[in-house]
């Protein structure tokens, strides 16, 4: 099958494994090199030979918004678009579209060194033979997949998501350091890693993406973003994407 | 170095088998004699299930039940260097504890609380001796889990932060000193991944089993009402309660309706009793 992946690393290099490995012909793009015409053009072409598409970028609404509208208008009619539902719902991911009905939610979350399980979201308005077929090409990556509720953050995101966010507050608040606050909750929960670390692996910005996305879903203050995380995305403390998040890492 | 360990519950025992294991001498109280009884029983079952693991030397159990002592009364912790008080979380009976313990130990004597959820500077202001109270916030598995939350109240002297460091890594725990405030750090963040599991449960659509599955598959040994379960849904949601209180009763923090409706029902979670998840054999505490 020909595959089109884009948005930001990590998750699309380790979609882009998993589908090479199934023999999956893949056109891969960052989100970022589409500020580049030439890359544009190349995307476009990609998007309408395609067979599937899988979109992943949630450092925030404007971008996530342009991006899918600029793949789903240039998708085959029948091409199903698989949708990373960490900063919006899959429903409202599918409003943005001409063919809502072959949108279809899923969740991932860093790291993904093998295919475990995968969040499976369909939209409201999502085609049951899409759904279908979105789940055939999931389980055919290796995944076992669990269909959870569509809303922004799905289930593990979301959980991850508010628990890192509490421990950039608590760290904010009571001047603990990075090291400190990681190995606390590495040994007294047994957490497989601290949650600065895991921000680190999951990109700030797509934390942020994502507890902006459920405040907008829930409207509740409990998932307002910890301004040092805001401020960390401003100065472009990214995580190991870009060699600096709360720790720092060697030249990447 | 001689330890004491008042209050002989779940986390007594366990503080105590760590303790035995390390230290010259430990002495265990409890007002409730058959509590004592059952802890002796407890850490006794947990050394020789240790052996016959062997992930305990036989020569080390043995030597960890020569230095364990029983004290019918308060006045048998006298001699300790350290009294870490474990009963239950409540402020009048620490403060109970706290001034009982004020007649009875020297002045170099070193006060440990193990509160998670009153304040230190609380419950040391109840003392004739502030300066000399310290949290010691163990891990629930205290005999397993490495980590102890060192609480510096108000008035802690840095004298007795250093000597509690240096009592915690002498019985191999990592010390780790953090603000005093409610949950300390691990419980306080640790709420936010059991909080947000409950809130999920509230939209419809998940099993606790499949939350639970999908976290523990995210590489967490307890998915969220596992962990409930095994830090008791009572015990969170009092501890919970604290956070909201000392929070002034901020929103992301209210404690959540089902931890209460759970122990209403009895479902208290904890060792003995069902939770989230029934637990075979178990009765909940309504029947009781």
């Amino acid at each position: 099958m020909r595959v089109l992946i884009v948005g930001e690393v990590p998750f699309v290099d380790t979609l882009a494994g998993l589908c090479r490995a199934r023999d999956h012909k893949v056109d891969l793009f960052l989100a970022d090199d589409l500020q580049d015409q030439a890359a544009l053009d190349r995307m476009v072409r990609a998007a309408t030979r395609c067979q599937l598409a899988i979109e992943s970028l949630n450092e925030s609404q404007t971008a996530k918004l342009w991006l899918v509208e600029g793949v789903e208008v240039n998708l085959p009619p029948d091409a199903p678009l698989l949708v990373s539902a960490l900063s919006a719902s899959a429903t409202e991911i599918a409003s943005w579209t001409d063919h809502p009905a072959r949108v279809v939610g899923y969740g991932l979350l860093p790291p993904i060194t093998v295919a475990g399980m995968v969040e499976f979201a369909p939209a409201l308005q999502t085609d049951f033979e899409i759904a279908a077929h979105a789940r055939r090409f999931w389980e055919d990556l290796g995944f076992e997949v669990v269909r959870v509720p569509d809303s922004a953050g799905l289930a593990r995101p979301r959980i991850v998501c508010s628990w890192i966010n509490e421990a950039v507050r608590v760290m904010a608040a009571t001047g603990v350091t990075v090291e400190d606050l990681d190995l606390a909750l590495q040994l007294g929960m047994n957490a497989p890693r601290g949650p600065l670390t895991w921000a680190d692996e999951i990109g700030l910005d797509v934390v942020l993406g994502t507890l902006e996305g459920l405040l907008r879903y829930w409207g509740h203050e409990r998932y307002r973003p910890a301004p040092l995380l805001r401020q960390k995305v401003y100065a472009g403390h990214l995580g190991k994407k870009t060699g600096r998040g709360f720790y720092k890492y060697d030249a990447v | 170095m001689h330890i004491a360990i008042v209050g002989a519950g779940t986390a007594g025992a366990r503080i105590a088998q760590a303790v035995a294991l390390n230290a010259t001498q430990v002495t265990l109280h409890d007002a409730d004699e058959s509590a004592m009884r059952r802890a002796l029983d407890r850490v006794s079952r947990a050394l020789d299930r240790d052996v016959a693991r062997g992930t305990l030397d036989r020569a080390r159990a043995r030597r960890a039940r020569r230095v364990f002592s029983l004290a019918g009364t308060l006045e048998g912790c006298a001699g300790a260097a350290i009294v870490i008080e474990a009963v239950s979380d409540n402020l009048a009976l620490k403060r109970a504890v706290f001034s009982a313990l004020d007649e009875i130990v020297p002045a170099s004597t070193i006060l440990g609380t193990t509160s998670h959820a009153l304040s230190i500077t609380t419950i040391a202001a109840g003392t004739r001796r502030p300066e000399r109270v310290i949290g010691l916030h163990f891990a629930r598995q205290a005999h397993q889990m490495r980590l102890v939350e060192v609480v510096r109240g108000a008035r802690t002297s840095p004298d007795v932060v250093d000597r509690a460091q240096t009592f915690l890594r002498a019985i191999g725990k990592t010390p780790l000193i953090v603000p005093d405030m409610p949950g300390q750090i691990v419980n306080r963040v640790a709420q936010a991944y059991t909080g947000e599991a409950l809130h999920l449960l509230d939209d419809g659509g998940l099993e606790i089993t499949t939350i639970d599955r999908l976290m523990e598959a995210a590489g967490f040994p307890l998915g969220p009402f596992h962990l409930i379960d095994d830090l008791g849904v009572e015990a969170t949601l009092t501890l919970s309660r604290a956070i909201f209180e000392a929070t002034y009763y901020a929103a992301p923090y209210r404690p959540h309706p089902r931890l209460e409706r759970l122990v209403e029902a009895g479902r208290i979670g904890g060792e003995q009793a069902s939770g989230f998840y029934d637990l075979p054999g178990a009765v909940s505490r309504a029947e009781k």
